[in-house]
């Protein structure tokens, strides 16, 4: 059974790459791309839409930056790391947001752009 | 006058030295031993004496004894003589008186001079018919009893018939002629043993006879061995009978200087010690006194150590009373740090030196130190000195009264830390700066390592997808995709570009210029969007608000400013701008104060200046804007400052140097 997989990501040129490779490792149903945090949140919100099995989320964004986002998630849903797996894939190789990802329970791994298609697979397979 | 007291002076220094006063102590002592010496010796003297005195009375009465005998027994004789002047029956009464009588060892008859008759008869019988008026040698004595007309003892010689003896004679008269003589010899050995002279002189005494012919005023000594006997320590008798004088002296005249002498040793030895001892007493002081002088010598050469160490001193030191803060006594150097002269200082107390600011703490001090809080304290203030210069200072005031004590005066110790001061705070500002660049290069780096990754990731993830591409429509879309990256990249780097020469350009031309004028100018460019918005702009800024900038930047700044307003305006409501300058001296503030949309500065605080921080949906911004203008506006001296609220607007301040 493929899994569900979801992008949360401002960068255009990324959010078509992703797509592309989530495609070519034929683990996951069709990409859900939200270019804004907040958007992605607003529909999350709901506790009886599931969550998919895989998020694959960005730090740097406007509005609404990856922290941000799982600090309100968890306000709606506490538990939402028992029904998904979020990955912190970002360009930045600060430490600082490294460790900060470590810091976070809830948070399954940290990966740094860019992400191959084996990587993706393997993930898919785990979740 | 003068010279009396002078002179009193100098006898009675003369007399306190311990030398002196110890050589009169052995005198003293040894002259009161030497009288007690001198009457023991009289009274031992006198002992003797007396014993002398007794022995010769004794001697003087055993021998008046004896010549009574002999005159009573010459008397006998005469009576033997009839008035005819003939002797009867001698012989019968001779043997009877010279055997009877011990004293006496012979008698004899001498009429007319001559020896008629004598008992013992065979041992004198020699002298029978001798004719003693005739002998010229001895006749003398005779004719003295004669003269005497009484008894007379002559000798003691030597008898012709031998034997040392004395003879008594007396003078017997018939009807007043003169007869001759009945007379009694006595040996001159048994005079003296019937005197007792050997048992009662004994050893102890010498003893000396003599006879004093009165006419030729000769004395002859009968005991030629003991020639000068000392007359002066002597005892003598007359007896008259005989012209006789006996002498007694001590054999050993020395024997009580003898028995003295342990007693003399002693005191002189007594005598020597006391002055010794007294010298010895009388020193301590002199040598107390010594030690006192010679402490009070150190004591004044460490006072002058100290007092050249005191205004040597590298160091400000000053004594302080603690009640008033009156300053009491100060060394060179305290002087020098505050520029008073000597006179000056001592009318001042430290409050008056105190930088206002710096005074309170000061004084709250000192109270509690009076208080016996603490015994010392220590602060960095400032001081005011003569010439009002502030110099700040390393202030340590110690307390002078002993614990428990009322408090007294404080010793305050100043050292001049003003350039000390100025390096910690040019250090604090060149930490700062060097914080605040590292915070720059940080976020820079964040800035590369972002930014730059972002573009760099995509472009291999691309070139992976392009390899596994399945149709040529494929890869033509990655091609595309591609220089949509080069695109971003290029961009990304014209910011950076901007970012760095910001910091980079090190000789930034500051001028003095007109905000007004740099306004008007910025509306002047904007006029065409402000017009579409249909936007007001209120500019209050005074024609004297300039301020030393660089002009690009400042073109730049406000530009930034101005366009924010207009792009992040509400669409539901008129854009109302008001640029306001004004002073708060004494700096210039220049306010852009908006209606627009707003920022959640509690979200967005920290992240507002930053670096491709971005707020809104709104697709044209890129977060570049803010990031320069704070670089531009720090980079010349100047802060700034936002206050906003979402949905009502936002007031950006910029605070010149």
């Amino acid at each position: 059974m493929k899994k569900e997989i979801c992008v949360i990501d401002d960068d255009l040129i990324y959010q078509m790459i992703i797509g592309k490779m989530i495609n070519r490792t034929e683990v996951f149903n069709d990409v859900v791309i939200y270019g804004r945090a907040k958007k992605a949140l607003n529909s999350f919100k709901n506790a009886e839409i599931k969550l998919p099995d895989l998020i694959l989320l960005d730090i740097n964004m406007p509005e609404m930056d990856g922290w941000e986002f799982l600090i309100e998630l968890k306000k709606h849903r506490p538990n939402y790391a028992h029904e998904t797996k979020i990955y912190i894939v970002t360009s930045s190789i600060a430490t600082s947001d490294k460790s900060k990802a470590k810091s976070i329970p809830e948070i399954a791994g940290f990966l740094s752009k860019p992400v191959s298609v084996s990587k993706l697979k393997e993930l898919g397979e785990k979740a | 006058m003068n010279s009396t007291s002078k002179y009193l002076k100098n006898f009675s220094r003369f007399f306190r030295r311990p030398l002196v006063l110890g050589i009169i102590t052995s005198i003293f002592f040894l002259t009161i031993g030497l009288f007690g010496i001198w009457q023991r010796f009289q009274i031992l003297k006198e002992a003797d004496q007396r014993e002398m005195s007794n022995i010769i009375n004794l001697v003087e009465q055993n021998i008046n004894h004896s010549l009574k005998n002999s005159y009573s027994v010459a008397l006998s004789l005469a009576l033997l003589i009839d008035d005819n002047g003939v002797v009867n029956n001698f012989y019968e009464v001779a043997p009877a008186l010279v055997d009877e009588n011990p004293y006496i060892d012979g008698v004899e008859m001498v009429p007319h001079g001559i020896i008629k008759q004598v008992y013992p008869f065979e041992e004198n019988k020699s002298v029978i018919d001798y004719n003693i008026l005739k002998d010229t040698t001895r006749n003398a004595e005779a004719y003295k009893a004669i003269e005497l007309r009484k008894m007379y003892f002559a000798g003691p010689f030597e008898l012709r018939q031998g034997g040392l003896a004395i003879i008594g004679r007396l003078p017997v008269f018939i009807k007043n002629k003169f007869w001759g003589f009945s007379a009694i010899i006595v040996k001159f050995n048994n005079l003296l043993e019937k005197a007792g002279i050997s048992h009662l002189v004994g050893d102890k005494y010498n003893f000396q006879f003599s006879k004093i012919y009165k006419d030729t005023g000769e004395e002859i000594f009968y005991f030629p061995k003991i020639k000068n006997i000392d007359k002066s320590y002597s005892q003598t008798v007359i007896l008259p009978d005989g012209d006789w004088k006996f002498y007694i002296s001590p054999v050993d005249q020395k024997g009580i200087f003898y028995t003295l002498f342990p007693f003399l040793i002693f005191v002189i030895i007594l005598s020597l010690f006391l002055g010794w001892a007294m010298l010895k007493l009388l020193q301590q002081p002199a040598r107390l006194e010594a030690l006192v002088e010679s402490q009070a010598g150190e004591l004044a050469k460490s006072e002058l150590k100290f007092r050249s160490i005191y205004d040597q001193a590298a160091i400000g030191v000053a004594l302080l009373n603690s009640r008033s803060g009156r300053i009491l006594d100060t060394n060179k150097k305290y002087r020098e740090l505050l520029g008073y002269s000597k006179d000056e200082i001592l009318k001042l107390d430290f409050m008056q030196l105190s930088f206002p600011e710096d005074l309170q703490e000061d004084v709250d001090h000192m109270q509690r130190l009076r208080d016996g809080e603490f015994r010392e304290y220590t602060l960095n203030k400032r001081i005011i000195r003569k010439n009002s210069e502030i110099v700040w200072i390393k202030l340590t005031v110690s307390a002078m009264w002993r614990e428990g004590e009322a408090p007294t005066t404080v010793v305050a110790i100043v050292e001049d830390i003003t350039e000390k001061k100025q390096a910690e705070i040019n250090l604090k500002r060149s930490y700062q700066t060097v914080m605040e660049q590292n915070r720059r290069l940080l976020n820079f780096s964040y800035i590369v390592s972002h930014n730059l990754r972002s573009h760099s990731s995509n472009i291999q993830s691309i070139l992976s997808l392009y390899e596994f591409a399945e149709s040529e429509e494929e890869k033509l879309k990655y091609v595309d995709m591609l220089s949509k990256v080069a695109v971003s990249l290029n961009q990304t780097l014209v910011d950076l570009n901007d970012v760095v020469s910001i910091h980079s350009n090190l000789d930034l031309v500051e001028e003095p210029v007109s905000v007004l004028k740099y306004v008007n100018q910025t509306l002047d460019l904007l006029k065409v969007e402000i017009d579409k918005k249909n936007a007001i702009f209120n500019v209050r800024i005074p024609e004297e608000m300039v301020v030393d900038f660089n002009s690009a930047y400042m073109e730049s700044v406000l530009l930034n400013f101005l366009t924010n307003t207009l792009r992040y305006s509400n669409h539901s409501t008129q854009l109302e701008v008001d640029i306001i300058g004004r002073k708060e001296d004494p700096n210039w503030i220049l306010e852009i104060k908006d209606n627009g949309i707003g920022i959640d500065l509690e979200r967005h605080r920290d992240k507002l200046f930053g670096l491709y921080k971005t707020f809104t949906r709104r697709s044209n911004s890129r977060g570049v804007g803010l990031f320069i203008t704070k670089n531009q506006i720090d980079a010349m001296g100047g802060k700034v400052a936002v206050e906003s609220e979402v949905g009502k607007g936002s007031t950006f301040k910029v605070y010149f140097k």
